[in-house]
């Protein structure tokens, strides 16, 4: 099922619209081929069998002895149905008209005859790609820190805080120590009252601070004195409220932050006066203040947790403040397929700002002085080390012919010839692109391809060395590079949001519920459940097993005081966030996360549909047509005396439904127990809960669950549900189709994920291994392979 | 139409206009620039002793004798303006805010700690009025600029406020200054200067690729084309040839007399481009220490302003120390008046006026009484070529003049309480 644009409007001010919403669809639509059995044929398509399949075969492809040419062409389907009302089938033209010759040409247009119904059809390839927005980023930032920027990041968290008895941090310093977070109140808890005087003392903490994902980050800090902040640039503070003036005890800036990065990070506090020294008293410190928090999109603002800092410095980033349009993902995932001016007008401004930011920072990049006798060697290597870096391989000799010399000697001016050098290769396919300049078996080919599946950026040093030397040829050679870099944050970050793919929560949406039915369910609520769900799958995934099972068997949530104290567990009001045990027979696993349920559901009850259809589509990656018309789900009011199971029940009694609703009903019925913010509950509308479901396998057998654990070993254990994640997965990874990596590839990486006793992050370093050892066959050769052409029809690749 | 208290909005209407067209025709530019020296002046080398068009320009504002009758000297203006803050903090803070400090923890040499201003600071006010209205809308609408002004942000630092809180730092490096007005002509340039080489590696490209794959690299291609095409369509919108700046000019005191220059050159050349039409340029800061050895003077300027009177020779180095900062003021308004008015009548100094100004009235009273106020151009149709003096009035008043000298009719600016009597009548 699939919302419709009427169904869509009703729900508006509520929370849902499925990743894969289509507007109304007539009942004569084509299906894509190939549906599995279950799925009904659709008249036009019946027509075609039985009345031309004979003289123009199965998918219009002609019949030697009959009708020889394919059905193709650019005729409307009315057009085509006015034809076919007159001429078709030859010589009894009488026998398909009204009726049966529109359905049979609307068909025949959406199943293989339209231009768009051909490019649907073509066999899947390896396309030619540009890098994706996430990409170029990471591309640009990694070209101006360089390779050696990459620091690993140690295990401890929290930041070096240190105390001085002085106006000022650097001198006389008291204390140093680490400090979990920064959210102090010093007036009631000096840090050492025995070292540090009463008429105020100075602070700083210092470390560095993580990115989860990439967004524009909200910083705030709260102090009644002064405070300034560095974040991501040594130089200029981002919020600098040293002078204390006026009342004003909150203050905020924003930043754009790359997800997976760590970011240096600095804080000072002082209670003493500025300004000149030793005149009049001190200010009161009796209070004083200070914390550290920030807000990420459609969240409310928390302290910054001491698993996002770190005691250790790190080098800066840079990330441009160009707004680029967003990648195409009408295939489901994003894919660089498509140019546009807005693109392209975005890397222009990418190109400036970079070569803006190289021209101001030249001595240090390039290691020279303003008076170095050997100053225009240094820049001149250090404009190839630039380019080399963008193209992510050596230059050959006219690559750097054109790109260094012709620029360097274009004019006399070195800042406007570094300049120029940064623009064209900026602007250059060779960097813009992958895989140009070279064939799929060149080894600094793999290499970028290795690093951008995994986490969105260029290939590390320690990945280009192995192109050097020649070792990236085989899956051997790949495996423990792969392994190396699936443990890094940005590959971490690129997991993450694929698994809110997976999960259809990558738009954190505005959760928010019937005040009178669920009155505590705020917008804090809300948030705290998307960070404990964030924690739940981090959990499981960089665990030591990163067992996919356990996704759907791992009981326990991950909760704070908050989300303790609404959901009836028991824990401090101001406790951070902790694994607490769920009673195993009501809950277990992602499956009956709140901020699932509650994000599957409608403001004032639960939605069985949105949870089936999440279940059979999402997770068992079954194909489920939209429905035939738009429907407004049955108002409660108007069936004061059904629970929420029968009235979905009653509305999706219709044969027209029963199709595709028979499996999604009874998935979703399942989570019934769960109510419209995931809390358990024993009743609905007065009633007992009915919390057993069903599913129909493709072998026909039908299982039955008991409620969600039952249904959550089921998935757990469930091929189709492996095979779905492993589908989605690699494109979201490799970003192209995987039937062009070979037709047997998806089964192939399925029982090696089982093999691997489902661990998830191997299955990311063997998806990389196989998208960047690529095809084994020419990608463009070939006649038209059914097979491809079915997995590749809009349906399926459309769910991932 | 000023004179009967139109706005230029309010023009179409009254004419039955369809479009700004007229007001833009007719109106002509006006711009303000305020010039900021510290630690007040000699008094004694400094007043012109009469009143009225007769008077004679004294030691200080010599430099000042060709442009006399531009020149308006206002005596008698004080910052009445108490409250948090020492007479060198509120000096500047409340300069061109008019309003009270906000309490806060910066300490000076006397008085209780304060923080930044608690208004907006009347160049920002006029900016915003002349924002506000398409017909007078510029780039930038203002540039705050300095000379050596340090690395540091505190109530000091700081003259131009875009409200309460709401401090605005000068930019004092001549070539950030630059990259900021004519980075994008540049730009512009060095991206026309590469394009037929990416368009030349793109077609070797193309030729190395498969046929399917050819289709996106084209598209791009002509993208690619396109941008070349507006970049040859938009023409540099300056007016003027971008300036050429010395290079290598570090911020270092011995350099102050050429940054100078360069700040005051740039900032001539923005108001022929009408990148905005509000400036303010401050040199150092309030209690401003430079050490001015081009002029033979080898103390910092504000420990020597704290000599007394007493001290000739001190004060003989003040009096020098001031008459530069006047040469500084008369070549910028000589090189506005060298500057014809772009699609208008006259000179750049026709539609100016250049308030020259000061934290304090004497540097070693620390007094905020007499405050310097030397004004020359015609950008407010003020009457020049007259010495006035006043009897401690509350300089608010030439706060609300300046304002009211755009059209921007507002009857209280700052604190309230010394805006009575309306503005100076300065016509």
């Amino acid at each position: 099922m699939t919302l419709s644009g009427h169904r869509r409007a009703a729900l508006a001010g509520t929370l849902l619209v499925l990743a894969s919403c289509s507007s109304v669809v007539a009942d004569d639509r084509a299906p894509p081929e190939g549906l599995r059995e279950g799925v009904a044929e659709s008249p036009g398509a019946r027509v075609f069998r039985e009345r031309c399949a004979s003289c123009h075969g199965r998918s219009g492809e002609g019949v030697k002895g009959k009708y020889r040419r394919a059905l193709v062409g650019d005729k409307s389907v009315a057009q085509l149905a006015r034809y076919i009302e007159k001429e078709m089938p030859d010589e009894t033209p009488e026998e398909c008209v009204g009726e049966d010759a529109r359905r049979v040409a609307r068909y025949i247009h959406d199943a293989f005859y339209s231009p768009l119904a051909r490019e649907r059809n073509r066999p899947a390839r390896v396309e030619l790609t540009r890098l994706t927005v996430a990409q170029h980023r990471n591309a640009v930032a990694d070209l101006i820190g360089g390779s050696g920027a990459v620091v690993k990041m140690g295990e401890e968290r929290g930041l070096r805080g240190q105390y001085f008895n002085a106006r000022d941090p650097g001198r006389d310093r008291v204390i140093d120590r680490r400090d979990a977070r920064v959210r102090f109140d010093f007036g009631k808890l000096n840090p050492d009252p025995k070292k540090l005087g009463k008429d105020g003392f100075a602070a700083r903490w210092e470390g560095s601070l993580l990115a989860p994902e990439t967004g524009r980050y909200e910083i705030i800090v709260r102090t009644d004195h002064a405070a300034r902040l560095w974040l991501n640039d040594p130089l200029a503070p981002l919020i600098d409220v040293w002078v204390k003036s006026g009342s004003d005890t909150e203050f905020r800036a924003s930043t754009f932050l790359l997800g997976g990065r760590w970011y240096p990070l600095k804080l000072e506090f002082s209670s003493r006066k500025q300004g000149v020294r030793n005149k009049g008293p001190e200010l009161d410190s009796r209070s004083a203040f200070i914390s550290l928090e920030w807000k990420l999109p459609h969240r409310v603002a928390t302290t910054i947790p001491r698993r996002c800092l770190s005691p250790q410095s790190s080098p800066e980033t840079f990330v441009p403040r160009t707004a680029f349009p967003p990648d195409d993902r009408s295939v489901g995932y994003e894919r660089g397929t498509s140019v546009s001016k807005a693109w392209n007008d975005a890397t222009t401004a990418v190109a400036i700002e970079t070569a803006d930011r190289v021209i101001r920072r030249i001595s240090r990049l390039a290691g020279v002085g303003s008076k170095d006798p050997e100053r225009a060697g240094k820049l001149r290597a250090f404009c190839e080390r630039f380019v080399e870096g963008a193209f992510r391989r050596p230059l050959t000799v006219a690559e750097r012919r054109l790109y260094v010399d012709r620029q360097l000697s274009s004019t006399a001016d070195e800042n406007t010839a570094v300049k120029r050098v940064v623009l064209l290769t900026l602007k250059s396919p060779r960097f813009l692109y992958l895989g140009l300049g070279g064939d799929r078996s060149d080894p600094y080919e793999v290499a970028s391809r290795l690093s951008f599946a995994i986490c969105d950026s260029p290939p590390d040093g320690e990945l280009l060395a192995a192109a050097a030397s020649g070792e990236l040829s085989t899956t051997e050679e790949l495996r423990p590079h792969a392994e190396r870099i699936v443990e890094g944050p940005r590959a971490r970050a690129k997991l993450r949001r694929f698994l809110h793919a997976w999960l259809d929560v990558e738009q954190a949406r505005d959760l928010r519920k019937d005040t009178d039915r669920f009155p505590r369910f705020d917008e804090a609520v809300a948030s705290d459940l998307r960070t404990s769900l964030d924690l739940f799958l981090e959990d499981v995934i960089w665990s030591e097993g990163s067992d996919f099972r356990r996704l759907f068997l791992s009981t326990g949530l991950h909760l704070n005081g908050r989300l303790a104290g609404f959901y009836g567990f028991d824990l401090p009001q101001d406790a951070g966030f902790r694994r607490v045990p769920a009673e195993p027979w009501r809950r277990s696993g992602v499956l009956t996360h709140p901020y699932l349920l509650a994000h599957f559901a409608y403001a004032d009850a639960s939605s069985p549909i949105h949870r089936g259809v999440f279940l059979a589509r999402g997770v068992l990656g079954r194909l489920l047509l939209p429905p035939p018309e738009a429907f407004t789900p049955f108002a409660a009011e108007l069936h004061p005396d059904l629970t929420t199971r029968e009235r979905v029940a009653l509305q999706t009694s219709p044969d027209a439904c029963r199709g595709c609703h028979s499996t999604i009903n009874s998935l979703g019925f399942t989570l019934e127990g769960l109510d419209a913010v995931g809390r358990y509950r024993t009743e609905d509308n007065g009633r007992p809960i009915d919390s057993t479901g069903s599913f129909e396998q493709e072998s026909g057998e039908t299982l039955t669950f008991a409620g969600p654990p039952e249904l959550a070993v089921f998935l757990a254990g469930s091929e189709a549900a492996h095979r779905a994640f492993v589908l989605g997965l690699f494109h979201h990874l490799v970003q192209q189709p995987v039937l062009a990596y070979g037709l047997d590839v998806p089964e192939r990486l399925r029982r090696a994920f089982a093999a691997d006793r489902f661990n998830v992050r191997k299955l990311v370093a063997r998806i990389a291994v196989s998208g960047a050892l690529g095809v084994r066959r020419p990608a463009s050769s070939g006649r038209q392979d059914k097979e491809s052409r079915v997995r590749k029809s809009r349906g399926e690749t459309g769910t991932y | 139409m000023r004179d009967v208290g139109l706005s230029a909005a309010a023009l179409p209407f009254i004419l039955n206009l369809p479009s700004l067209g007229f007001a833009q025709g007719h109106r002509r530019k006006q711009r303000l620039v305020v010039l900021f020296s510290p630690n007040g002046v000699v008094p004694r080398t400094f007043w012109p002793d009469e009143e009225g068009e007769s008077f004679k320009l004294k030691e200080s504002l010599e430099p000042l004798e060709l442009l006399k009758d531009r020149s308006l000297i206002l005596h008698g203006l004080c910052d009445r303006i108490r409250g948090d803050g020492d007479n060198h903090m509120r000096g500047i803070g409340c300069l061109l805010t008019g309003t009270e400090l906000f309490p806060g923890n910066i300490q000076g040499g006397s008085h209780t700690p304060a923080g930044w201003s608690s208004g907006i600071s009347i160049d920002q006010e006029i900016r915003g009025h002349l924002q506000s209205d398409p017909a007078t809308r510029t780039r930038f609408g203002s540039l705050e600029l300095g000379v050596l002004v340090p690395e540091r942000a505190d109530t000091w630092t700081r003259m131009s406020y875009a409200g309460p809180n709401r401090p605005l730092a000068p930019i004092d490096d001549p070539y950030q200054l630059f990259r900021k007005l004519y980075g994008r002509v540049e730009d512009r340039e060095s991206l026309k200067s590469v394009l037929d080489d990416l368009r030349e590696d793109m077609r070797k490209l193309r030729g190395e690729l498969a046929r399917e794959d050819r289709r996106l690299l084209e598209e791009h291609a002509q993208w690619v084309r396109d941008m070349e095409k507006e970049l040859a369509s938009t023409p540099d919108d300056i007016g003027h040839a971008v300036p050429e700046l010395e290079k290598g000019i570090e911020e270092k005191t011995e350099n102050m007399p050429r940054l100078s220059k360069m700040q005051i050159d740039l900032l001539v050349g923005s108001f022929a481009a009408d990148f905005a039409r509000v400036a303010t340029l401050q040199y150092t800061n309030s209690v401003g220490g430079a050490r001015m050895r081009w002029l033979g003077v080898d103390e910092g300027h504000h420990s020597l302003s704290h000599k007394p009177d007493s001290d000739g020779k001190a004060q003989e180095k003040l009096t020098r120390i001031n008459r530069w900062y006047c040469e500084q003021l008369v070549y910028l308004a000589r090189k506005l008046a060298d500057t014809p008015e772009p699609g208008g009548e006259g000179s750049l100094l026709d539609n100016t006026l250049i308030v020259w100004t000061n934290e304090l009235g004497k540097g070693n009273s620390h007094t905020l009484n007499d405050i310097p106020f030397v004004l020359v151009g015609g950008g407010l149709d003020f009457r020049t070529g007259r010495s006035i003096k006043y009897r401690r009035e509350p300089h608010n008043r030439l706060l609300l003049s300046l304002a009211h000298g755009f059209g921007h009719r507002i009857e209280r600016f700052g604190n309230p309480d010394y805006c009575d009597r309306g503005p100076l009548d300065l016509a």
